[in-house]
């Protein structure tokens, strides 16, 4: 009985899956296909659509080609432009918060200080926000600084973000307050201790922020829209999800290159991934733990 | 070789916890100063005081008579071994031991002579490129005693740095502290809540409870003249006798009265008692458990108590009996052989009695 259930269960299991994993793998069969067939399959006019009619999804190409990919790696400019774009915008914004977050948490996992609590409890509820609460004050800020239209206006904000504080000070909050106070008798003033024992003790922490922040800031959308005028400067995130019947061709191929850093990511951090996750779980470990320093 | 001198310290936590009362303490150069008590006894504070890990709400602290309430952690020349090791992670045994010389700026080629140097005496030379993970608890334990050894400090804090070691390893690691003092010669402060470890590495001891010193003194003198009940019990193993009794005196002679019980007492107790005033008043008699013998049948002094349990620890018997619904304690030679439920004569070594006043548990003799 028990093996028929096991059984029952397995099926189910792929079958959730095949149904999880269909639009990668329609994604990536479909980024083989030419121009032609994609609009043959993907393409109707608009009585169809009042009839409800569903597209022809196709997974085996009728003929293999790299056509898309030649398209869009090398015959349009545009789509390595706002590549080149996303990692322009992206980088900054891990490096950055990978910077401060580590600092700002290092602070508020191990040092004593006034008012620290309700400092940290400010960033909590900014994370808590979404987006658009701040969108306005944010955008009136950045204009008065001049940095609308600038990729800065984005990179800012991004830098100083309070996820990247609230993750790393779970992981500070892990390292042992013997090993520090072992640090300041070994002769170490509070930035030794910093960069000689919380960072390389925070590798991991560093590691799942890196990923956590690319994947979110390479798939930022509202940002760049309403910061930046100049459409020569959106990210590739924006680009994709303009993409209309006229460049249905090689919609697949530029997905599959658009996900193909973060996938690399991914794979790369896996661990750290799914660690950094787990320690973004408010849990006991995180209240007050703190020593004085 | 340096001297510790703590003035009327004080130290209230932000919560509030008074967790040192008014503590004075003059350390010696070169003496191994054990601090002793139960847990939340401010033994551990004291210890972190000193080191510069906790600040001083109130009172005088100086290392070499300078005084140092606000000098920092690394500015002290301390080395501490924390109960956990707190050995760094990331590191080797070799970083972990050379990283106090590295702090301080010490060129390599003598860091390198130094650690390999310490690591031989501590017998971790072979171990020097694992990480700490690679270690068992008492190799742990050894690469946190080299790491404070090999930058020659002026003064050891340890605390409780046995705790989480096996009784076996324990007992080993212990003499070789011992040992390592004896070879440094520097000046040792070591926390523990453990008396057997207090007893025997310690050239001073001292007893804290409740945030306030209740005896500082050598070992024995600990052992055979406690200040105040809480010494008498924390000192010794199993503790001491306590048995509510009655100042009596009859004639010349004077007695401690408990129950049906009365046993005479050396003359010169009994005149510092009578001295004392504490004729016909109440006191608490103490008496270690190798001070009562097994008496002869003809011992007229001699109280009879049944027998309730004999462990047998193999070097020694250890004998409860019944005594106004309370247990007493005798230890006696493995050759003693009695059943349980049998009575026996027990006689009191008068010249080791304690007296303690009933109200403020303070010794009267």
């Amino acid at each position: 009985m028990s093996r028929i259930k096991a059984k029952i269960m397995t099926i189910l299991l792929i079958a959730l899956a095949l149904m999880m994993l269909f639009p990668m793998i329609l994604t990536v069969t479909n980024s083989f296909m030419g121009s032609q067939e994609i609009e043959n399959n993907y393409s109707r006019n608009d009585e169809e659509l009042d009839q409800n009619t569903f597209f022809s999804m196709k997974l085996i190409p009728d003929s293999v080609t790299l056509r898309q990919y030649y398209d869009i790696l090398i015959a349009k400019h545009k789509f390595l432009r706002m590549f080149w774009n996303s990692v322009f915008i992206v980088l900054p914004i891990v490096a950055g918060q990978v910077v401060i977050s580590s600092m700002a948490a290092f602070v508020f996992a191990k040092l004593k200080f006034k008012g620290k609590d309700v400092l940290f409890f400010i960033y909590i509820i900014i994370m808590m926000m979404p987006f658009q609460v701040t969108l306005v004050p944010n955008y009136i800020t950045l204009d008065k600084l001049g940095l609308i239209d600038k990729y800065s206006a984005i990179i800012f904000p991004g830098v100083f973000g309070a996820f990247g504080v609230f993750l790393m000070r779970q992981f500070m909050i892990a390292i042992p307050n013997e090993c520090i106070e072992a640090a300041r008798v070994d002769g170490c003033s509070l930035l030794q201790i910093f960069f000689k024992i919380a960072l390389p003790l925070s590798k991991g922490g560093i590691a799942s922020l890196a990923i956590l922040s690319f994947i979110d800031n390479w798939n930022m959308v509202e940002q760049p829209l309403i910061f930046l005028k100049d459409t020569n400067k959106y990210p590739l995130s924006i680009y994709l999800s303009k993409i209309n019947h006229t460049e249905l061709g090689i919609a697949f191929a530029a997905s599959i290159i658009y996900m193909l850093p973060m996938l690399l990511m991914f794979l790369y951090g896996e661990n750290y991934l799914v660690e950094g996750i787990s320690r973004s779980i408010i849990n006991d470990e995180g209240v007050d733990t703190s020593e004085y320093i | 070789m340096s001297k510790v001198v703590l003035k009327n310290i004080d130290k209230i936590y932000d919560n509030g916890f008074h967790a040192v009362k008014n503590l004075s303490l003059n350390i010696d150069s070169q003496e191994f100063v054990v601090l002793v008590g139960p847990s939340g006894c401010g033994k551990t504070t004291t210890l972190r005081m000193i080191a510069g890990l906790e600040q001083i709400t109130k009172g005088e602290l100086y290392i070499d008579e300078k005084l140092v309430n606000h000098v920092e952690a690394k500015d002290r020349d301390i080395a501490m071994v924390f109960q956990n090791y707190a050995l760094y992670p990331h590191m080797t045994v070799f970083d972990n031991m050379a990283f106090g010389l590295k702090m301080r700026k010490i060129n390599k080629k003598e860091i390198y002579k130094k650690v390999t140097e310490i690591a031989k005496s501590i017998d971790m030379e072979s171990l020097l490129n694992r990480k700490p993970h690679e270690l068992s608890g008492g190799q742990r334990q050894r690469v946190a005693l080299g790491r404070a050894i090999v930058r020659n400090p002026k003064i050891f804090l340890m605390d409780e740095p046995l705790s989480n070691l096996d009784a076996k390893l324990r007992v080993q690691m212990r003499a070789e502290i011992v040992k390592l003092y004896h070879r440094l010669h520097t000046t040792f402060i070591y926390v523990t809540h453990d008396q057997t470890e207090a007893m025997t590495m310690g050239t001073k001891i001292v007893v804290m409870n409740k945030g306030y010193i209740q005896q500082i003194a050598d070992p024995q003198t600990i052992y055979d003249k406690p200040a105040n009940l809480f010494v008498a019990s924390t000192i010794g193993s199993p503790q001491m006798n306590f048995i509510d009794a009655c100042v009596i005196a009859e004639g010349d002679l004077v007695y401690l009265k408990f129950g049906e019980f009365k046993i005479k007492i050396s003359s010169e107790i009994s005149e510092n008692l009578l001295k004392m005033g504490y004729k016909d008043r109440e006191v608490i008699l103490g008496i270690r458990p190798e001070n009562i013998r097994i008496a002869e049948e003809n011992n007229c002094d001699a109280i009879s108590l049944k027998l309730e349990l004999v462990e047998i620890l193999g070097y020694e018997n250890i004998l409860y009996l019944e005594l106004l619904e309370n247990n007493i304690v005798v230890k006696v030679d493995t050759r003693f052989g009695a059943t349980v439920g049998s009575y026996l004569n027990l006689s009191f070594d008068v010249e080791k009695i304690h007296v303690f006043d009933k109200i403020t548990k303070n010794a009267i003799i």
